[in-house]
């Protein structure tokens, strides 16, 4: 077998009202991006504990992104503000376990941004590739 | 009397004044109180030995009288033990505590585990606990004493003195002992709340004229809850009191003072920073050992959880991750909130080190938010939004 | 109170109070005990393992005196116990989970002779029984120059054991491991057993780890019913006295200390085997269950059932409790008067106040005509065997060790091509460990396993499906610290390892 390039495995949450809506617009729409996401809906990002990050890096994802609607548009009064502290206190123990803060990102997406969906997940593969293979990625995971 | 007035007070009762730390005031007031139904029970320490101690809930003024003293070699956590109790029932309770205790119990009232409306705190000044064992070892090895023939200990001018039955009395310098490894646990050398100013009375030594040590407490009134314990305790005939001079005052700010910068000092040795690219391995080193036993939470003041919680409830015997879940989400959980107590480290099996790591993410966290755990009843960070 | 956990032989102190009533119902933990850690404890620090911060959870399963199935007055079930074992010629079985005082009662009751299911110790020589019988003081660990653990995985099994290797790691000391699971990283080297050649692994062990042994060597290994006699000799044999053999039950160590000896004991196959022969017709068990600590519980149900009496003293309900003619209910060990012995033999007091089982004993005993014995006098004989004046969990008395020769092991090698082994821990002998499987890495990747599956495995032509986990196993090895329902030994030959199919599953 030849040897193919590494792609990363990059878990994404997305709210079932904005961001969710914002990748089947990127879709629909064709805007090229790579395979590299597995996508999980939500429906609010205010849903997405804490520890569910952690645990996917864990379970050996390369990167992992939260994102919901743009703060004032969530569709539960301020599920997305509570998004907004938790992930600070995420981002300190990403930050303070030594992984490579791009690992981890944060991104406020409507649902008719499906260009902007794209090219997030465009980024994140980007940078994560250039890192490599998560350290925290449990033996025979690839 | 005022909050925030000072005053030297001890105990009536000479036995007690004797046995006790300084002036036996602390437990005097505590025996009042319960002697005059202000509250229903109180929590102290029942002393096995100089080095062993059972936390109690009692309503019987005997044994609040039998605890009198400090007992500085017993590291034992009093907010959780107080915090499984029944001030949530509308029972009243008194109790003593450490800073470390009383940020705890104030953590937990956040959880609603404590109702503080209903919990007397007596606070004692508190300049670190040792942990029995090692001081056990420590005797027979640097004070070469039978740990058996010790009948006091006290700490004195950064000395601690040590006297035994045969009336022999050995002094070592603490900094001396804790560069051996003996001395105070890690977490106290780090801890800068000395002066338990949230409880309802700040009482120590620090502060107590040359001429009165050992025969009188210093007492902060620090709450309308504390006028009532002092009055109380007066009115009873358990203590007496004068007010503090402002040279006393003063002295004991500057003690408090030299303790925090020193304390600042024992940060940086006990927990250097580590490169960003060593830090994961450094994690993942530090807790290989951990065998899931869960005492670390069960200890912990600040986790309100009980056996349904997520850190144990999300992972598995199955998992062969890097580091565990539960760690990761304990580490992010407390992160707000740790009191830097030490229970977490005493209590593992393992030997880790948990209060150490848990303070290399909650004391910069914490700092960045501007927010001292278990100072107050405001929300702390993670309820920022409601 | 002052208290000692019942999980092992360790003898962690801690201290225990009873919640109060409307605490219980308020309490978001469970259980009717609340536990606070004794820092000041020799043994333990105030550390604990699962079992000791759980404890109240497991005190709260309590036993039910009954008679015939219908629970009964405590009083009317000992003494309807003295009238059904009345000339019956009784076996009397335990694994040391009492006080030692209470074990006096017990011999007395079986004529100097109670059970202890370690017949396949019969063999060691006599000169060593007190090396098996007490260990060296777990302090000494600490200063030892290297440490060969033999079968003792301490993450899994003795959990506190570990912080005094580690201690010993600080201080230079090197770590061999011998057994059926890497401990992680602890060991220096690792000797990982395979299940046809293992015993020969364990009788050519002096080579292999010559750089281990010698002065200031320490033998780590554990002991209970089911431990094969080849590892404990190992482990006398290159320990030379200096042995720590580490026991599963409360105060095994006591009871091996007040018997003297085993070499007139069955193993608990034996036992077994002769109540299905029809041999033994009546069984008195104290404060223990046959059915939940052999592999195969199916059998032993069988054979309980062949009883003309069964008779069981225990505070913890659990399977035999629900088969016993007579069930003798007493309190539960931490509200007994009286002391254990742990595995370094550091005497220690339980802390409780009553001596329910021990009267209970004493009455059925004098239902049968014999001897009574006062427990200020049980506990007098315990100290005089100790050799102690007083109970001081300070200190460790001083046992006399005698040199014993070495033990000859028959290094038999078999042609099992891969099987599943049962590895004991505390939590093993209440039933209380979970089910499933420890496969190696390279087991998992050529079988095609996926993660969250469950794995089929068959032996004897049965077939079970289990979760598993990763581990550090040999590929011929399917590790387990639990119930398996197919498995009839402790190391049971298995015929099949495949990935459970989803699909299939779904159809049923
Ligand atoms: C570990 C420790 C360190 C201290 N360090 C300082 C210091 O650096 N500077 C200073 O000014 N004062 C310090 N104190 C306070 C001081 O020793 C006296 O407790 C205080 O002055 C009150 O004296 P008293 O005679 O009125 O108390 P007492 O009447 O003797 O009452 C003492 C009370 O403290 C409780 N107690 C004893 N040991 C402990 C313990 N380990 N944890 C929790 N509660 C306990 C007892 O149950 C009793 O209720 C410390 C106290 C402790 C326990
Ligand atoms: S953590 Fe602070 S308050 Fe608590 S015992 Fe140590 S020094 Fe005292
Ligand atoms: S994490 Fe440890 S040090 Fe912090 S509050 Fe909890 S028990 Fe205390
Ligand atoms: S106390 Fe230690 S061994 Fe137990 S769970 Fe906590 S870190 Fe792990
Ligand atoms: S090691 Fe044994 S005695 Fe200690 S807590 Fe665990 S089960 Fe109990
Ligand atoms: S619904 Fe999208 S963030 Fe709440």
């Amino acid at each position: 077998m030849m040897a193919e390039e590494w792609e990363p495995k990059i878990v994404l949450f997305a709210c079932n009202w904005c961001s969710y809506g914002g990748s089947d617009a990127a879709g629909v729409a064709r805007f090229q991006q790579p395979p590299t996401t597995r996508i999980i809906r939500v429906m609010c990002s205010g849903r997405i504990d804490p520890a569910f990050v952690l645990e996917a890096f864990l379970e050996g994802a390369d990167g992992v992104c939260v994102t919901g609607c743009h703060i004032g548009d969530c569709h539960y009064i301020n599920g997305n503000e509570k998004t907004k502290v938790r992930y600070s206190f995420l981002e300190r123990v990403v930050k303070e376990l030594g992984i490579e803060p791009e690992r981890l990102r944060l991104e406020w997406i409507s649902a008719s941004e499906g260009e902007k969906f794209a090219n997030f997940v465009k980024q994140v593969t980007e940078d994560i590739k250039k890192l490599g293979p998560s350290p925290l990625k449990p033996e025979g995971v690839q | 009397m005022n909050v925030g007035e000072c005053y030297l007070g001890w105990s009536t009762k000479d036995e007690v004044r004797e046995k006790g730390a300084s002036g036996g005031l602390v437990t005097s007031v505590l025996a009042a109180a319960l002697e005059k139904g202000l509250v229903e029970k109180v929590l102290v320490l029942k002393k096995i030995s100089e080095y062993d101690a059972e936390p109690i809930i009692t309503d019987s003024v005997d044994e609040v009288l039998e605890s009198a003293g400090s007992l500085h070699a017993v590291p034992v956590g009093l907010s959780k033990k107080l915090g499984l109790q029944l001030t949530r029932l509308g029972k009243k309770i008194a109790t003593v505590g450490k800073p470390c205790d009383v940020r705890g119990m104030y953590e937990m009232a956040l959880r609603d585990q404590i109702n503080i409306d209903n919990t007397y705190i007596v606070g004692l000044n508190c300049g670190g606990t040792m942990p029995p064992i090692l001081t056990r070892k420590m005797l027979r090895e640097v004070y070469e004493i039978d740990p058996e023939e010790v009948v006091e200990e006290e700490i004195a001018k950064g000395e601690l003195i040590f006297k035994t039955k045969d009336g022999k009395e050995i002094a070592k310098k603490i900094d001396e002992l804790e560069e051996m490894g003996y001395g105070r646990r890690e977490n106290c050398r780090y801890c800068f709340v000395k002066i338990p100013t949230n409880a309802d009375l700040a009482c120590g030594n620090w502060g107590v004229p040359k001429a009165k040590q050992g025969q009188a407490t210093f007492v902060e009134v620090c709450s309308e809850k504390g006028i009532e314990l002092l009055e109380n305790a007066v009115n009873a005939g358990y203590i007496e009191l004068e007010s503090a001079s402002e040279k006393g005052i003063n002295a004991r700010k500057k003690v408090e003072q030299a303790m925090i910068d020193l304390a600042s000092k024992w940060r940086e040795e006990l927990l250097p920073s580590i490169p960003d690219e060593e830090r994961l391995s450094f994690y993942i080193k530090e807790l290989e050992d951990c065998i899931g036993c869960g005492a670390c939470k069960t200890v912990c003041p600040v986790c309100a959880c009980g056996d349904d919680s997520k850190c144990t409830t999300m992972i598995s015997e199955l998992d062969n991750h890097k580091i565990s879940l539960y760690h990761l989400i304990r580490f992010l959980h407390i992160m707000d909130s740790c009191v830097a107590c030490g229970m977490c480290t005493d209590v593992c099996p393992a030997e880790i080190k948990m209060s150490q790591l848990q303070a290399r993410f909650s004391l910069p966290f914490q700092e960045e938010k501007e927010y001292v755990a278990g100072m107050t009843l405001e929300k702390p960070p993670f309820f920022e939004v409601r | 109170m002052k208290s000692v956990c019942p999980g092992c032989n360790f003898g962690c102190g801690l201290y225990l109070q009873p919640k109060d009533e409307e605490m219980i119902a308020l309490d978001y933990r469970r259980g009717i005990l609340e536990v606070d850690f004794k820092k000041g404890s020799e043994v333990n620090e105030g550390k604990l393992c699962k079992f000791g911060v759980e404890l109240p959870e497991y005190y709260a399963n309590k036993a039910v005196s009954k008679v015939d199935g219908s629970e009964v007055e405590f009083e009317k079930a000992v003494e309807e116990a003295g009238k059904r074992l009345a000339g019956k010629d009784a076996v009397f079985l335990s694994f040391g989970d009492s006080t030692c005082e209470e074990l006096i009662a017990l011999s007395k009751l079986a004529d100097g002779k109670i059970e202890s299911g370690l017949g396949a110790l019969s063999d060691i020589d006599e000169t060593a029984y007190m090396c098996m019988a007490v260990g060296i003081p777990y302090e000494d660990i600490e200063k030892a120059n290297s440490i060969v653990l033999i079968n003792v995985d301490p993450y899994a099994q003795y959990p506190l054991i570990l912080r005094r290797i580690l201690r010993a790691k600080e201080n230079g000391c090197k770590v061999a491991y011998v057994g059926w699971r890497k401990p992680r990283n602890l060991a220096d080297k690792v000797i990982l057993l395979s299940p046809s050649t293992w015993i020969k692994t364990l009788a050519e062990l002096e080579n292999e780890l010559s750089e281990f042994l010698g002065e200031g060597c320490v033998v780590i290994s554990d002991l209970h019913p089911h431990v094969h006699p080849a590892q404990v000799k190992t482990a006398l044999n290159l320990g030379k006295g200096n042995v720590l053999f580490l026991k599963p039950f409360a105060n095994l160590t006591g009871l091996m200390l007040l018997k003297s000896s085993v070499s007139d004991d069955r193993t608990l196959d034996n036992l077994i085997s002769e109540i299905e022969e029809g041999n033994v017709k009546a069984l008195f068990v104290h404060e223990a269950d046959l059915i939940e600590v052999m592999p195969d519980s199916e059998r032993v149900k069988e054979a309980l059932q062949k009883l003309e009496v069964l008779v069981v003293q225990t505070s913890r309900a659990s399977p035999i409790t629900e088969m016993a003619h007579v069930v003798i209910a007493p309190e539960q060990l931490w509200e007994k008067k009286g002391v254990v012995v742990n595995n370094e033999g550091r005497i220690l007091e339980v802390g409780g106040e009553r001596t329910d089982g021990f009267e209970a004993l004493c009455k059925v005993a004098e239902a049968l005509g014999k001897e009574k014995i006062e427990f200020d006098d049980a506990h007098k004989q315990v100290l005089e065997k100790v050799g102690v004046d007083v109970v001081n969990e300070y200190t460790v008395p001083a046992y006399e060790r005698k040199e014993y020769p070495a033990q000859s092991i028959e290094a038999q090698e078999s042609d099992i091509e891969t099987a599943l082994v049962k590895v004991y821990t505390p939590f093993t002998w209440r039933d209380m460990e979970g089910q499933y499987i420890c496969l190696s890495i390279n087991t998992i990747a050529s079988k095609g396993i996926m993660k969250g599956n469950l794995v089929t495995v068959g032996a004897n032509g049965n077939e079970g499906r289990y979760p598993f986990r990763p581990d550090d196993v040999a590929d011929d090895v399917v590790l387990t610290f639990g119930r398996i329902d197919i498995a009839k030994e402790n190391i049971t030959p298995l015929e099949k390892i495949e990935n459970t199919i989803w699909t299939e599953e779904k159809e049923e």
